[in-house]
């Protein structure tokens, strides 16, 4: 069956998530190569495009990071084809360092990236608004404030890249990635350009006047200046400013937004009877700062109030601009804590800063309400995240305590790393005692065995990070005789994310066949001198290893590798296959409620009336792991 | 015309995909629509929160305290949305099934009483609306349906503004894999809507 985003129907009406959208868009305006490394919440766009790839001609891939995600972009647009890079916030901090050069390049073709920021990080370590990345490498930004933009958006990214020959940001948020939304369609009318390498910085600069450093780069920076001088002017034409009602009841007062803020703004417009009374001004260019027309908004106003998603990016921007505008307009926003200024922004904190500002009666909760969350709050329990049942992580995890504890070794460091696995820092398995960034395990267990406190200094790291950016620092380790240990738990997926192929799996983006890389022969080749492969199902195989890897005299790697279980589960399902699963005997369970505290798998219950043990077979996969557990034998197949 | 859903679970329960479902069904009908996921690491285990916005909405998530109705998937996840969601004589639609997290298998925490969370959740809706869901695809012998189950009983409470028709037709253009089981299992909801009929 086709995709919807496959059909030709103009004027249609359908429903996508912000990511198909974003989708769509590539396939409406003619992208043709497009690139990313897996990232919530990015994720989607590239496993959309995946599927329709074969059908447009378009290349489509999951590349190692997302650096190089973005230099297969930078290729592509070099030679004329319109390409763009996708990524999340954080994603994007990889890519810093070829976008700050691609910017003094232009190229006849477009160069997007689509930017998804995770306010509240409901699937990230931080907060980052890469407004700020782009102001830096001085890129214009566009913020769609819904699905149907999003869409929209891409094909406007296109024109002003290609017009002023500079790469393009499209900042996303959460809220739009994940949100499904109605969009009318447009023509899909697909033309190819043939390829043909053209770079203004190979003609204008470095081969026609064979200049290089202080006499080249000031005039290349210069010309980056110049393009973003018509940035406003073409922003306007593609209708990227909204201003709603200019009359407006509230002379003084008006409103800037962009993103999904501005649907926060409406919903408070409508659930106040305001409609046509509050000027809004909607921003969907933020970089290069929309002066002219921020200042016209701005001219007759005595306060406005900024709602955006992020920084106070727009707010301080403006706080520049009214210097010299406006100098009596109070500027109202996070900054003056009208507006939270950490976390994702929601309905309530714009109903609450404009109530406030307007002098509206706040909504007020019924007692009865009042009560009813007081008391829930006493009652309702946390549900913290937990690996799968059956998930080999957790096996891994369990075996290395194990095995460090046989070898009396009780301190010990361990640094995770950023996927799945990441959950061995939580209750129960508490393995890992810190995280950082991606290949950071590795990276900062270096350090940690320099330092020279004389433990153990285990890194984990899934499969996916390990291609991502583990190497250099397994390298690093052979290089600088950091005698760490590294465990690769290889699942054949990049799991976190969505079960994405990865340059193990023998299979690209695209479902095409492709040569294997194998961790194993990475890690030799980085100069390791043991590498241990188990299958962490196989406990006793899997302890035996992990106990000589800890032991040995230089750093070592053991790979845990077995599919993921929701993978496993996915295709037994397909296959109508029947899954033998356990359970417990309960003559033989005493109680002692080891399985639970020690192992944690979430198939595994205790049934507090007869002080059992029990396995649910709706969620028992059948890893059989727990048997080497329990310490009478209870579970039994 | 608007009308606020939250739909209240744990990861893998199919919260995401019944959400798609009751979204696509309305655009079919013919209404706008935000549907929105709230999320962290899906799958894990952790509770999931999606709203569903049918008619004259923009923000994609529903308001605090705005919600009509709630369908809960599992009990103690129904509680927490309708504490931070349901409006005042709005509606709860609740599968008593629970599922337990690890704060409560590993012993650290009770899991609160299932009739007490219902008599609770009276005091504030004008209709509560539970029954233990998870047997009726059990009788299907189609567990993991329980999500679509549950929008058979969404359908037969008389609440949406469309026919459940158009939710079979979404079922057909989401579910391409075991599809008819998944038309079974709503139409097995719907045919246990024998309730009262509530009203917002």
């Amino acid at each position: 069956m086709k995709h919807i985003i496959e059909k030709n129907s103009p004027g249609e009406r359908v429903l996508l998530l912000g990511n198909e959208a974003i989708a769509r868009g590539a396939l409406e305006s003619n992208i043709e190569i497009a690139a990313s490394y897996p990232g919530t919440p990015a994720s989607e766009i590239i496993d959309t495009l995946a599927l329709v790839a074969n059908n447009f001609g378009i290349h489509v891939e999951w590349s190692t990071n997302e650096k190089v995600a973005f230099e297969v972009a930078i290729g592509g647009a070099m030679c004329g084809k319109r390409s763009m890079a996708s990524m999340k916030h954080i994603g994007a901090n990889w890519i810093m360092d070829p976008l700050m050069h691609s910017v003094y390049h232009g190229f006849n073709a477009a160069l997007l990236i689509i930017s998804a920021d995770d306010p509240s990080g409901h699937s990230s370590a931080n907060e980052q608004d890469n407004r700020y990345m782009a102001n830096m490498a001085e890129i214009p930004v566009l913020e769609p404030s819904n699905v149907q933009e999003a869409k929209d958006f891409v094909k406007a990214g296109v024109e002003i890249s290609e017009r002023i020959r500079l790469p393009v940001m499209i900042r996303m948020v959460t809220r739009i990635c994940h949100s499904k939304g109605v969009v009318t369609l447009s023509e899909l009318n697909r033309n190819f350009n043939p390829p043909k390498f053209y770079d203004d910085y190979h003609k204008e600069f470095v081969l026609n006047d064979n200049i290089v450093g202080p006499r080249a780069v000031p005039r290349m920076h210069e010309v980056l200046h110049k393009k973003l001088e018509r940035v406003e002017d073409i922003a306007e034409e593609l209708s990227l400013f909204k201003e709603e009602n200019s009359e407006g009841h509230y002379e003084d007062f008006g409103v800037i937004s962009s993103s999904v803020a501005v649907s926060y703004v409406l919903d408070f417009i409508k659930r106040r009877g305001l409609i046509g009374k509050i000027k809004l001004l909607k921003l969907g260019l933020t970089y290069p700062f929309p002066r002219k027309n921020v200042s016209k908004f701005i001219s007759n106003l005595n306060r406005v109030l900024i709602v955006e998603e992020g920084e106070p990016f727009i707010e301080r921007n403006l706080a520049a601009l009214a210097k010299e505008e406006n100098p009596r307009l109070e500027i109202l926003g996070k900054l003056t804590n009208h507006i939270p200024r950490e976390g994702e922004l929601n309905f309530s904190a714009v109903d609450n800063a404009l109530s406030r500002i307007l002098g509206l009666e706040p909504e007020v909760l019924p007692k009865e309400k009042l009560m009813f969350m007081e008391r829930a709050s006493k009652i309702l329990t946390p549900r913290t995240l937990t690996m799968c049942a059956g998930c080999p992580h957790r096996a891994a995890y369990y075996v290395a305590k194990k095995a460090l504890r046989s070898l009396q070794k009780p301190e010990y460091i361990a640094i995770g790393d950023i996927g799945c696995y990441t959950l061995g820092m939580n209750l129960p398995l508490r393995f890992m005692q810190n995280v950082f960034g991606m290949g950071g395990s590795i990276g900062v267990a270096n350090g940690a065995f320099h330092s020279g406190i004389g433990v153990p200094i285990i890194a984990t790291i899934g499969d996916s990070t390990f291609y991502h950016a583990g190497i250099p620092a397994l390298i690093n380790a052979t290089f600088n005789r950091a005698n760490i240990k590294v465990m690769v738990l290889d699942n054949f997926v990049t799991g976190m994310t969505g079960y994405q192929p990865h340059p193990g799996t023998g299979q690209t983006a695209t479902g095409q066949e492709t040569k294997k890389v194998h961790i194993e022969e990475i890690c030799k080749a980085c100069g390791i001198d043991l590498v241990k492969i188990v299958d962490p199902y196989d406990y006793k195989s899997s302890l035996e290893a992990m106990k000589e890897v800890i032991n040995f005299p230089g750093p070592a790697v053991i790979i845990f590798r077995r599919l993921c279980a929701q993978v496993r589960i996915r295709m037994a399902r397909m296959a109508g296959e029947r899954i033998l699963t356990y359970s417990v005997d309960a003559e033989k369970c005493n109680g002692c409620r080891t399985c639970i505290i020690a192992f944690g798998c979430p198939a595994i219950g205790f049934d507090l009336k007869n002080r059992k043990a029990f396995i649910d077979p709706n969620i028992c996969i059948g890893c059989g792991v727990c048997i080497n557990v329990c310490p009478n034998s209870a579970i039994v197949r | 015309m608007e009308l606020n859903i939250i739909i209240a679970g744990v990861g893998g329960q199919g919260n995401v995909r019944a959400a798609q479902i009751l979204g696509l069904a309305a655009v079919k009908a013919g209404f706008n629509v935000n549907v929105s996921d709230v999320y962290g690491i899906s799958q894990r285990g952790g509770a999931v929160v999606s709203h569903v916005r049918i008619g004259d909405v923009h923000g994609p998530l529903v308001e605090e305290h705005k919600a009509d109705i709630i369908l809960g998937l599992e009990p103690m996840e129904a509680l927490r949305a309708v504490a931070r969601f349901l409006k005042m004589g709005g509606v709860v639609i609740l599968n008593t099934r629970p599922i337990y997290p690890i704060e409560v298998t590993t012993g650290r925490a009770n899991y609160p009483d299932v009739n007490e969370m219902i008599k609770m959740m009276k005091e504030v809706a004008s209709s509560v609306i539970a029954l233990d869901a998870m047997k009726i695809v059990e009788e299907e012998g189609f567990p993991i349906a329980l999500n679509i189950a549950m929008l058979g009983l969404l359908a037969g409470s008389g609440l949406l503004p469309f026919k459940p028709d158009f939710i079979e037709e979404a079922i057909k253009e989401v579910l391409t894999f075991m599809t008819e089981k998944n038309i079974r299992a709503f139409r097995a909801g719907l045919k246990a809507s024998t309730f009262a009929r509530p009203s917002l």
